[in-house]
């Protein structure tokens, strides 16, 4: 209490002090025009002019020039132009009382670290890389342009230090799945914050059309970056860990994503166009046996597997059978085989896809107004029937100078968003699904009289049905935001930012009546329709009180600021079966379900931090946060968040100048960094509570308790993290290498905690567990060749974590899903590893099979694990209990079906190799992308071998494969774990600049052909190892099961500027 | 001067703007409500009481469902048409393929805990009702719930806690299956209490009834012949109570598995049985329970009372009770009364379900163990797919899954994972 009213004189004086000595200056008015070229005097478009009182600035343009012009009090001020991949550059210009005319021409020089970049950090705060003591990555419009694909995210892939970026689905708007340096939690998912210029956006995968598709622990909608346009983006900052993110506070945990868009130039208008066209096609096609031959007779379902019983030999004379034991019990599998025509249904279900994206950007404006307007039109159709995704995207940035001390600026961005989407993996009616597990002997085009497709297979659905589906997603959406900075005195700046990101998605979806019987009633077998309204809205406003001031050798950088976010989510859904006829929507079922769903939350921080500096070349920042969120009970709520880091430029020391050490090793940084982040997200917002739910029952109120039960005072999760790293350049500046250890531990981790029912409930969340992730990263690049003519960069990204999770509250937890992956969290063990059943073998590793000469799953004994009780030699240990294999007299496994970890979706280590030439008018591109070490459950390997349409099944059938070989692994979780190791093709360009004034007024006329995912180098028996059933989920990963692949996609484009 | 008192007052205006737009409430979730607010309540009660017969009876994680799909894999009445149901798969398959995992065996685990707890929420809070009969009414759903869930345990596991808690004791199930007796007790009390049933029960139960048939069974289980034969004789046979269904709450049996032919049917036209035990060529019950005698890959064979999306369950057949009758009298050696009781089984036209066996009387030899056995068969027969075999091959003595000619592939199922991981009192699992 003492302590408050010395602060608040503190303060006053401090405004009195400001107000007395901005009095009696004069005014000048100037005009300062110029240049800005590289060193082999090329014009240097888009640099970032800015007068050092921070509220004036221009960009050159095309011709690399700028004017600023404006009016400020007398005196010297300080020029800075700094540029992507360049050093930046300071000048002194002297502005005396009265009118000045300036003429600054400046070179700025390589710089494969780019030190002196400025780098946006947080929603207003931006600092020169030199100063932080940690990694972050820039990508720019360039390497969006290359990537081939329309969506942001995915143009990250190969790119991003520490970052693992999947595409789960080949659908067009299929999901992108991003985690930063590992998995961060296992209640919340991974995904990082993302922040376009101050907004904080949403990324949620809320589905509005699968919503007769239950996946379990998987989250199969369209992640709703999917909206950007990239061609608006300027660059995306990926901030990794919690130590550099912990300005966000209790959001930042799992890494934040920066995004700014384009902004104006002054001049005369500036028009850039392009267009492009894609052609999407399968990459890979799966093994489909069109061998001519089943077991038993021609009605027998699942042949390769199914005990025959007696009334079907007696009913289908001819059928012979042999006996086979599998786990002490014995099945009759039929012998004798019978003539089928069998099919290949990918010829049906697949097809080429073509898309077209078209753009048109506009910049110009005076030296007080600047704007960007862009509109784009983007359209793609997916490689199943079916599926297709198109984007409208209209943006306006404005900047405007108030006064000499204050400046606006606003950004709007309104977006439309429509796709046909098709039923993900997880159910049988989906289009990859339905080609795994139909019997490949019917002919699927047949129609009857009325153009009817006829049945398939009994209880599946014929494949080609999903053509008469329709599943359709809209979604309108607005991101605004609006900046007023103030500049009140030199190196004082205020920002203050407001940010809303509001949409609706509405879904609908029909499956009209199969106009053939027999088909499971899990597929909707009379018919289904639904509708789903998702309307999210949420907004954010930060107040960012910025001052930088200089003692002398020392710098220093102040930071305060408050900032709120809150998030409002309306879900609406509704669907039926039984549709009458003539309708296609949910209004014509007489079992209308109506549910509604409401999701809203809270959160608020004030933070400070301080960064001093020494001689340019030691930065020391200190920060600490403090939180608070309506997610959390009022005795857990506030959270005290902090970091701390140092960056030492050693390159800048004079004995490093003086030694000649720099002209070889031109640039040596070290930076450490630790902080404390927290998962705000990783929870609901009533999980808190132990609730009711009400059941549709026969029109009687129906109440339930939930079976997960609540701890009131659950707490947010800690993510700790220190990472350390150093950057070097070598060669002038033209070899750039980071390297960047990190360990980071999560305290508190919310688990979703198995109970004994016997105490009432199946779960509790609870903050029981721990988890770490360790790693380090490595990224490379160097400039090779640099002439007039020709330039040849080449780069590298290496990343590799370990994550563990080291406490659980449970032995395991177990993950949901459809897919029969068994998914377990298990302590002691990697995230989401697969746990399950395997082959036995002998002494030498070899399969051991059984008396009939076919393969067998591991047996023993299985007892609770006691802490402090040897473990006998052969056992081990795992998830509480005590395996030990047993053999009978006989050698032959005995006792029941052991588990142990047979698979790990965590990859050993990711690398990407990437280069780019330019010769002349000729540009080249080459993108590598590798991932190694992870395995991948391949459920619809097995799927296709039991129903008689896989490689495996045919082996049997032509007797290279014993009898019973199928049926003996099918319940062998091992045999469905594959290496998903893989390097991609991942992009590959080729373009050409056109002459300059080909067309009059045109310039930089450019042609491009760019492939993406053109090949894979995999061993895996499916489509693509790169693919995940469970969506974005971070808990269930490296699944496959009926997902659509990712395409292989050839791009065509033509961009030109007038 | 006065620009920059402008230029402050709007630094300030701005810094207050940012805190003036922050809302911070208590946000509570309109879709769900706190457990204080429904127990605390009369109708929230009655709305759990509906809740308890939700839970037991709709769904695949039913205990109905589980009950009649692992009793049928375990005893031969039911196979699986497709390995992908690995769970029952392994059910069938029995013996040392059951494990702790199993999905089946687990959620008749936990939902009959699950089931059992809610019944005690409600009963702890009993006190809070007024009327007398509104009171009986709910008792009645409580005691009913609660009993089957412990009935349920008492069959399946050779110990189960009774007691809702942390590391919860276990008790043997003849104490687990007494305390299932002590609520469908408590419950006749209740019914016989003039209940006031309003129309915002669910309905469907003739709870005098009910309570006495399962009264009947439990004490039959436990070998109290006198007390179960008490509590048959109570029982109106003409009555039925049954759990009821439409095309959203489905039939779980028909949802799951009669209605296609992927999961599970009936395993053959003998219903499984075979020497002694298989049923005539003309035994009206078989196809009672199958379409037909023709199995194809195209239809599934199952009937009974799994027919339809909205076709009723029963929660227990009047042939039942007069089996129970049977089996005391020929337990209690009054032979007599045995064969009297298994002839209205076997000579049966008029069942209120419709199961009719329309058979000869029973003409075999007059000892207790061939009388015992064709008590069995007509167990076997007339409670066919009804959850209740593998009790009654136990009970019967029957060969064992590691005997000659075994009828059954367990005797009593592992503890789930989920319990034995995080209940260190979970005893070891039996063999088989």
């Amino acid at each position: 209490m003492k302590v408050y009213p010395v602060k608040g004189r503190l303060v006053n004086t401090a405004l009195l002090f400001l107000f007395f000595a901005s009095i009696g200056i004069s005014q000048a008015s100037f005009t300062i025009k110029g240049s800005v070229k590289d060193a082999s005097d090329e014009a240097l478009i888009g640099v970032n002019v800015l007068m050092s009182n921070g509220a004036i600035g221009a960009i050159t343009d095309l011709d690399g020039n700028y004017e600023i012009k404006g009016s400020l009090p007398s005196g010297t001020y300080t020029l800075n132009f700094s540029y992507v991949g360049y050093g930046a550059k300071s000048e002194k210009v002297t502005l005396n009382s009265g009118n000045n005319d300036i003429l600054l021409n400046v070179i700025l020089e390589a710089d494969a670290l780019a030190l002196d970049e400025v780098v946006v950090t947080g929603s207003s705060l931006n600092a020169p890389k030199r100063q932080l003591g940690n990694a972050i990555t820039s990508i720019k419009a360039a390497d969006l342009e290359k990537s081939g694909t329309a969506n942001a995210l995915t143009s990250l892939q190969g790119r991003v230090p520490g970052a693992k970026i999947t595409q789960v689905s080949g659908d067009p708007a299929g999901a992108m799945n991003i985690s930063l340096r590992g998995v961060n939690s296992i209640s919340g998912g991974s995904d990082p914050l993302y922040v376009i210029d101050g907004v904080i956006v949403s990324n949620a995968a809320t589905a509005v059309t699968q919503t007769g598709n239950n996946a379990g622990e998987g989250q199969v909608g369209t992640p709703r970056m999917a909206d950007l346009n990239p061609n608006d983006i300027e660059t995306i900052n990926v901030i990794n860990g919690a130590a550099a993110a912990a300005v966000y506070g209790s959001r930042a945990s799992n890494g934040v994503v920066l995004i700014t868009t384009k902004r104006g130039t002054s001049g005369k208008p500036r028009i850039t166009v392009g267009t492009s066209l894609n052609i999407n096609q399968l990459r890979k096609r799966v093994y489909i046996s069109t061998f001519g031959k089943q077991f038993g007779f021609a009605a027998l379902r699942l042949g390769n597997i199914s005990n025959v019983s007696a009334a079907q030999i007696a009913q289908n004379p001819g059928t012979t059978t042999i006996p086979i034991v599998r786990d002490g019990a014995t099945a009759n599998l039929s012998t004798n085989l019978v003539d089928v025509t069998r099919y290949d249904y990918q010829d049906q279900l697949f097809r080429n896809g073509t898309g077209t994206d078209n753009f048109i950007n506009v910049t110009g404006g005076s030296e007080k107004t600047k704007y960007y307007a862009g509109i784009s039109y983007m359209n793609n159709e997916g490689i199943t029937i079916n599926s297709d995704f198109s984007r409208l995207g209209l943006r306006l940035n404005l900047d405007q100078i108030l006064t000499s001390w204050a400046s606006l600026s606003v950004g709007v961005n309104a977006v439309k968003s429509a796709s046909s989407d098709v039923p993900t993996g997880n159910v049988f009616w989906s289009p990859v699904n339905s080609i795994n597990i139909t019997n490949n002997i019917w002919d699927i085009t047949q129609r009857d009289a009325n153009g009817n497709l006829k049945a398939a297979e009994p209880t599946r659905i014929n494949p080609l049905s999903i053509e008469t589906f329709q599943m359709r997603q809209n979604v309108n959406r607005a991101i605004s935001n609006a900046k007023l900075s103030l500049f009140p005195l030199d190196g004082l700046q205020v920002d203050l930012i407001a940010g809303m990101d509001a949409f609706s998605q509405v879904g609908t979806q029909y499956i009209p009546l199969y106009p053939y019987a027999g088909v499971n009633p899990a597929f909707f077998a009379n018919g289904y329709a639904s509708t789903a309204n998702n309307v999210s809205f949420q907004y954010n406003t930060d107040l960012n009180i910025t001052y930088n001031k200089d003692f002398g050798d020392i710098s220093s950088n102040t930071v305060a600021g408050y900032n709120y976010q809150n998030s409002r989510v309306d879900y609406t859904q509704s669907n039926g079966e039984f549709i009458a006829p003539g309708f296609t929507s949910v209004n014509g079922s007489p079992t209308r379900l109506t549910s509604y769903a409401l999701s809203r939350y809270w959160i608020d921080g004030y933070f400070a931090q301080q960064t001093f500096g020494y001689k340019n070349q030691f930065f020391l920042t200190g920060a600490a946060r403090v939180d608070n969120s309506s997610i959390f009970s009022e005795s857990s709520r506030n959270q005290l968040y902090t970091k701390a880091s140092l960056s030492w430029v050693l390159s800048e020391s004079n004995f490093w100048k003086n030694s000649g050490l720099g002209s070889a090793w031109n640039t040596a940084k070290l930076r450490a960094s630790f902080g404390e982040a927290g998962g705000v997200a990783a929870i609901g917002p009533y999980d808190r509570f132990n609730l009711i739910s009400a059941n549709n029952y026969l029109g009687k109120n129906t109440l339930t308790p939930n079976t997960q039960l609540a701890f009131e005072n659950v707490a947010p999760e800690r993510t700790r993290e220190l990472e350390v790293g150093a950057d070097f350049s070598f060669l002038k500046n033209r070899l750039g290498l980071g390297i960047t250890y990190y360990t980071q531990r999560v305290f508190d981790l919310l688990v979703n905690k198995q109970l004994a029912a016997s105490e009432g409930g199946t779960s509790r969340l609870d903050n029981v567990g721990e988890m770490e992730n360790k790693g380090f990263e490595v990224s490379l690049n160097y400039n090779v060749l640099n002439s007039k003519d020709l330039n040849w960069d080449v780069y590298a990204v290496y990343s590799q974590n370990r994550n563990k999770v080291v406490k659980l509250g449970s032995p395991t937890v177990a993950i949901g899903t459809v897919s029969g992956a068994p998914a377990f969290l298990i302590e002691g063990s990697p995230a989401s590893v697969f746990y399950g059943t395997y082959y036995a073998r002998d002494n030498e590793g070899n399969i051991l099979n059984t008396a009939q000469g076919l393969p067998q799953t591991e047996k023993g004994t299985v007892t609770a694990y006691k802490e402090g009780v040897a473990v006998p030699d052969g056992s081990y240990v795992l998830g509480g209990f005590v395996y030990t294999p047993k053999r009978d007299a006989n050698g032959q496994p005995t006792g029941v079906a052991l588990r142990k970890i047979i698979g790990d979706p965590n990859p050993d280590f990711t690398m990407s190799l990437g280069t780019n030439l330019k010769y002349k008018k000729f540009s080249f591109g080459l993108l590598l992308d590798g991932v190694y070490g992870v395995d991948v459950f391949n459920a619809d390997r097995r799927t296709r071998q039991g129903v008689g349409i896989g490689d495996y099944s045919e082996k049997e059938l032509k007797g290279e494969l014993p009898r019973g070989y199928i049926y003996s692994i099918y319940l062998n979780e091992e045999w469905r774990t594959e290496d998903g190791s893989f390097t991609k093709i991942r992009e590959a360009s080729l373009g050409y600049q056109l002459p300059d004034n080909l067309i009059k007024g045109l310039s930089n006329l450019s042609f491009t052909v760019i492939g993406r995912n053109l090949y894979s180098f995999d061993s895996y028996d499916g489509y693509d190892p790169e693919t995940n059933a469970g969506g974005v989920s971070d808990r269930l990963r490296g699944v496959d099961f009926g997902n659509v692949p990712v395409p292989r996609t050839i791009q065509f484009t033509l961009r030109g500027s007038f | 001067m006065r620009h920059n008192i402008i230029k402050y007052s709007l630094c300030l205006l701005v810094t207050s703007l940012t805190f003036t737009s922050c809302y911070r409430d208590e946000y509570l979730n309109p879709s769900q409500a706190s457990n204080e607010s429904v127990v605390t309540n009369t109708n929230g009660l009655i709305a759990l009481c509906n809740g308890l017969q939700f839970r037991y009876s709709v769904g695949r994680t039913s205990p109905v469902y589980s009950t009649i799909t692992a009793n049928g894999l375990s005893t031969n009445e039911l196979i699986v048409l497709n390995q992908g149901n690995t769970d029952e798969a392994t059910l069938q398959a029995g013996r040392g393929n059951v494990i702790g995992n199993n999905a089946v065996v687990s959620r008749l685990w936990e939902q009959s805990h699950i089931i059992k707890a809610n019944a005690n929420l409600i009963l702890d809070n009993i006190s809070i009702v007024g009327d007398a009969g509104t009171k009986n009414a709910i008792l009645c759903y409580a005691h009913l719930y609660r009993g089957l869930a412990l009935l349920q345990l008492g069959t399946y596991w050779e110990q189960a806690p009774i007691s809702i808690g942390t590391a919860a004791e276990f008790s043997p199930r003849a104490a687990v299956l007494a305390e299932a007796v002590k609520s469908f007790e408590s419950g006749a009390t209740a019914a016989a209490g003039s209940p006031v049933f309003t129309s915002a029960f669910q309905g469907g139960i003739d709870f005098v009834n009910t309570f006495a048939a399962l009264s009947a069974r439990a004490y039959n289980m436990l070998g109290n012949s006198d007390k179960a034969l008490e509590w048959a004789n109570k029982v109106d046979l003409t009555k039925k109570s049954e759990w009821s269904y439409d095309d959203v709450t489905r039939n779980p049996i028909f949802d799951v598995s009669y209605s296609n032919v992927n999961v599970c049917e009936p395993i053959d036209f003998n219903l499984g049985l075979s020497g002694a035990l298989l049923p005539a060529d003309n035994d009206g019950r078989v196809l009672f329970y199958l379409k037909s005698k023709t199995f194809t890959t195209t239809a599934n064979e199952g009937k009974g009372f799994f027919t339809a999306n909205g076709a009723k369950i029963p929660v227990y057949l009047p042939g039942e009770v007069t089996l129970i009758k049977a089996e005391c009298y020929a337990r209690k050696s009054d032979l007599t009364n045995a064969v009297a009781e298994l002839n209205k089984v076997l000579t049966k036209t008029n069942d209120a379900f419709g199961v009719n066996a329309a058979q000869a009387a029973y003409a075999g030899e007059q000892t207790q163990s061939a009388i015992l056995t064709e008590i069995y068969r007509n167990r076997c027969i007339e409670l066919f797919n009804g959850g209740l075999k593998l009790e009654d091959s136990r009970r019967f003595g029957r060969p064992g899954p590691k005997d000659a000619g075994s009828e059954r592939t367990r005797n009593y199922y592992p503890y789930p994972n989920s319990e034995r991981d995080n209940n260190p009192k979970t005893p070891a699992d039996p063999e088989v």
